[in-house]
This record gives C-alpha cells, structure tokens and sequence, in this order.
C-alpha cells in the first residue's frame, strides 16, 4: 500500500489578509500565488483552493461566517465553454452565501453592510477556454509551438479527432506537451510538471498583454488597482 | 427533539439562537464563547422547574451561597445565571422539540409590590439558619425579615400565553444574617422533553450505576455494552453491585479473575458508558454532552460516532455535544450520514463582541475539508 507522505494540517483563515481568493484547485492556487508575487500583492491575499468550480457556493457559505475580518472575497474560475455562464454561476454561489454580487467580471462588487466586497474573474475573460488557453496565447512566436501542433494532429489522426475536444481541453492538451517535452524549465532537463510547476519556475511573461486581467484583477481584489 | 433553541441574556450568551438542530449537533468554538452555556441552556428549557435551574451551577462543580451581610442589588447568588450578572433583565430561553414550542424565563423580583406571594414550606423555625445542598435549602423566621427578593421562574406555551410565575428561591434579609431558602422543587408541568445534561467535571457519577441497573432489568443492556467495547473491548459485562450505605458501584467484568469498579477504568471508558447510559436511558429526549471527546483516544472517534449515531437512531436520542477537538469534528464529518448532523460554530467578532452561532452541514464541511480550513 503507498503511504501518502505529511499532509498540511488544516488552518485558520490568517487575520492578517483581509482579502480571499477562491480558486478551483492546489493547481491553480500555486499559479495565482505567483500572479499575486508579480503584482506585489501576495502579502494582501490569502488564496484558497476548494476542490473544484461546484465547490464554491458551499466554501462561500462556510467562509461567510468565519471569514468576518474579510474585506474581499473573491473568485477566480476558468471559462470552459461558458464565459458568461461561468460569472453567472459565481455571482449564484456569492448569493447563496448571502452576500453582494459583483455587477460584471473583473470588477468588486458593492460593499455590503458589513463592507465587504465580491468579485468574480472568469478566465479567458473574453472566450471559452481555461487558465490554459491564456498561457498558451501568451506563447505566440515560441519556436516550439508548431511542433506541438503538428504533434497533437498526428496523435489526433490516429485516436480521438480533435473536434471532439473543447476548446479548454484542446489547450490543456498542448500546454501539457509542452510541458512534457520539458521546455518550461532550465536546460530542459526536468520533463513533465504542470502549470504550477512551470510559474514557480518563472517561465511566464506575466508583463504579455495576455496575462493582464488577471494581474489587474489581484490588484483589484488587494484594492491596489 | 429539539429543532431550535433561542438563548437571551443567560451567563455569557447575550442574544444567540440556533435554528436548525440535527438528530447529532457538535458545538465547536473557542474558549469562553458560550457552548456549555447553550447546553446548560437547553437542559434548563427541557423541563422548566426550579430543580433543575438551582442544580445547573453545580455542573460546574459551583453552589449558590447567599451573599453577606445584607443584600446588594448585584448579590443574590443565582446572579451568574443573568447576563453581565444584572438580574434586572430577564433571561429568556425559547425553543421547541417535538413540534412543541415553549418559553421560559428567569427574572428578579425586587420589590414588595411585584413579590409573588409564597408559602412557606417546610414550616418555619425561629433562628434562621442556612442548610447546605447543592441549592442551600433554608428555613427561616419569617418575622425577622427586613429585605426580600425572589428568583421568579416564568413558562409559557401554546397552551399557557400567559405567563404562568413560580417562585423558586428567596434571599432574605434578617436580623440574623442573610438566609436562601429554595421553594417550588416540582415541575410546572410534566418535562416536554427528557434531558440528561453530562458535564466535563461530573462525568462518570454513582448516577450512571442507578441508571444502568435500569436498563439491564429491561434487558436492553447490550446497547450499551456494544458502545464501551469501543475503548474495551475485553468487557463482557458490567454489574451493579449494592453497597451497606449509599449508592451502588456499576463494576466492569473484563475477564480478569475480580470485577473492577468502572471509576477505577480509564477515563475514555467512564465517558463512553456514560454516553451510552444516557443515550439508552434518555429514549426520545436529548443527551447534552460537554467535551465530548474527553478520554477517548483519537483512533476510536469514528467508532465512537458511529456507535452512537446508530444507538441515537434507535432509541431516537438527540445529542448535543461541544468538543475542542479537531479529530473529534474530522471523525464526524467521515462517517456520520450527511443528514443526521450539524455543526454549530460559536465565536466572537472580538473579545467584547457578542456570541455569533454559525451552523455547518456536511457539504460546508467538506468544503472546508477540501480548502484546508481549520473551522474550530
């Protein structure tokens, strides 16, 4: 039987950070801690993973009563194949913990009586698609692309074709050969790992016009913006 | 069982109120944040009588004494029972159980205008002299008496609006010092709703002996021998052995040539037959327990759980209990069934903020599970 190694015990929310950001999973969390270092906000927000985009409506209604001292409490989601659906159901999930509701994405809601504000980002904010799909556009002209490209054709020839791919997971397929190839790390000589890998090892051009509303959104939610 | 309870200006707890009370409840919180308070408070508004409201405070190992010399507006000794110790404002408990609703109040009567007239009983000795109880007992001349306040208890239901006043105890000024006397021992009415309240200090007591002898005439002694096993498991029996003078020992046979009494046991296993003594003999009311946990290694929580979930169901017992115990929550929220429970989280805002309750179900829990989040 493998015997997992030492599990982080569970922790109070941090009274020091008067700002929350709710991501979907330990993946995620690991990405957007190294958003909020580049935008000099890491030392205002405390994130939190909840296990999954069903999850926030339930982490919402716990956090609500043990998260008094907070001033923000926000959401950060992939789009999938529904941007608009995606905010829409965040902004359900922050009305069934009874609190404001942020009147478009990106943006902090109204305070509430006891001051506290919500705000939603649905990433890419514009299109279907996930995290992935916004690292993978911020990769434009990488010498490699191509060969991803023509990689995933080939494999997708041979299995499962590619239109039955959402454009989310057709990201997520080509982020991840990439990553396997090992081209997000030094001298490529750490194959594999995955997105949180990759921004803890600094390969992401958080300055590309790509990555941009999400930095303007942790600085927003640090109320820095 | 219990669905709600609203607790108003009683000991610390200002205004709290939980609206949604499960067949299993864990009340979790910090330090002086009012659980054993909210469970006190539900054992008084079980059976609104003066017994169980002058007993209350010995559940914390503490008896009424009367305050001397003289009485001070803030000296009566039930004062602890008042919010801020002002027994000016009444303390309100209202809650409802079996689809019965009901309201009991505790108030102050300082004056001879609103004074409820009393009869004296047992009748009156000249020399007033306190006699010492868990609630003092009192007897005095009534003639001496320069000052009296009453301690009014006060129920009111659907059947009675209006309220229907009792006096439970007087402290009275004499020329011979100050003297409590308890009146009105008996219920008001028959209890709404069966109650066993077990304390952190008082948890294994000769009571559980009396109790257990019960059961075992009714033959329902298994039930709570499955749940000891839990900790010990070489018990094959327990036995309530009679003594000369006071009352019996309930002694535990775990294949050793002599039976051992259960408070020479360890404490996990006085707590666990305690808990099923209770449970069993509480059948249809509510079992309050404080700190739960005490003396039950961690690896025996879900058994613990689950043991009295099923035992619960059975006898349909409610429980109620507060723990300080991260495992103790962990364990229930694994193995108990998504709808047979709930946890009451009590906290401050800040440390001269009032009492705020807020209620997790088994899909907030696991979210918390899930976020890493320590909820206690």
């Amino acid at each position: 039987m493998y015997r997992r190694g030492p599990v982080d015990p569970p922790t109070p929310l941090d009274p020091h950070f008067l700002h929350l950001l709710l991501v979907e999973g330990q993946e995620d969390g690991r990405f957007y801690e190294q958003v909020c270092q580049h935008a000099g906000v890491a030392d205002r927000i405390e994130i939190r993973q909840v296990g999954g985009w069903a999850r926030f409506a339930p982490a919402l209604r716990t956090l609500v009563g043990i998260g008094t001292h907070l001033q923000t409490i926000a959401i950060v989601r992939d789009a999938e194949q529904n941007g608009r659906g995606a905010f829409q159901s965040a902004c359900a999930a922050f009305q069934q913990a009874g609190l404001p509701q942020p009147s478009q994405p990106g943006r902090l809601s109204a305070p509430d009586a006891q001051g506290r504000c919500t705000a939603a980002l649905i990433v890419p904010i514009d299109s279907s698609g996930s995290i992935e799909s916004v690292c993978w556009a911020s990769l434009s002209g990488h010498p490699s692309l191509p060969c991803v490209e023509r990689f995933l054709e080939c494999i997708d020839t041979r299995d499962v074709p590619a239109s039955s791919y959402t454009a989310a997971v057709m990201d997520k397929r080509r982020l991840w050969s990439l990553f396997a190839a090992g081209v997000h790390n030094p001298r490529h000589m750490n194959p594999g790992g995955r997105l949180a890998e990759s921004a803890e090892q600094g390969f992401w051009d958080w300055t590309h016009t790509r990555f941009d509303p999400i930095v303007t959104f942790v600085r927003t939610v640090a109320r820095l913006a | 069982m219990y669905t709600r309870l609203s607790v108003q200006r009683f000991r610390g707890l200002r205004n709290v109120a939980i609206d949604h009370l499960a067949p299993i409840n864990i009340l979790i919180g910090n330090n002086g944040t009012g659980k054993t308070t909210f469970l006190e408070a539900l054992w008084l508004h079980s059976s609104p009588n003066g017994e169980l409201v002058a007993r209350v405070d010995a559940f914390r190992a503490f008896t009424w004494e009367p305050s001397a010399p003289g009485i001070s507006p803030t000296g009566s000794p039930w004062r602890y029972l008042f919010y801020g110790n002002s027994v000016h404002e009444r303390v309100v408990l209202s809650g409802q159980a079996n689809g019965h609703r009901w309201t009991f109040s505790l108030r102050q009567v300082s004056d001879k205008k609103s004074a409820i007239p009393i009869k004296v009983n047992p009748p009156t000795i000249p020399g007033g002299q306190v006699v010492s109880g868990n609630f003092l007992t009192a007897v005095l001349n009534p003639l001496n008496v320069t000052r009296s306040v009453q301690l009014v208890l006060e129920f009111t239901d659907e059947d009675t609006p209006a309220p229907k006043p009792s006096v439970i105890a007087t402290l009275d000024s004499t020329s011979q010092g100050v003297v409590l006397m308890q009146h009105d021992q008996q219920a008001m009415r028959a209890p709404a709703i069966v109650a066993t309240l077990l304390s952190s200090p008082l948890r294994y007591s000769a009571d559980v002996a009396v109790r257990y002898g019960a059961i075992d005439r009714e033959n329902r002694q298994d039930r709570v021998l499955q749940i000891a096993r839990i900790v010990e498991p070489r018990l094959k029996r327990l036995s309530v052995v009679p003594r000369a003078h006071g009352e019996p020992y309930l002694y535990a046979d775990v294949g050793q040539r002599e039976l051992i009494p259960v408070q020479l046991m360890g404490g996990g296993f006085q707590s666990l037959v305690s808990y099923a003594v209770a449970a069993v003999g509480t059948a249809g009311g509510v079992v309050l327990v404080d700190q739960i946990e005490n003396g039950v290694h961690y690896s025996a929580l879900e058994r613990l759980w689950q043991g009295l979930s099923a035992l619960c169901h059975d006898t349909d017992t409610q429980i109620v209990a507060t723990t300080h115990s991260f495992e103790c929550v962990d364990a229930a929220r694994r193995v108990l069934p998504a709808d047979r429970f709930l946890v009451h989280r009590f906290s401050r805002q800040d440390l001269a903020g009032d009492v705020m309750v807020q209620t997790l179900d088994a899909e907030m829990l696991e979210s918390a599970h899930a976020m890493g989040l320590e909820v206690r």
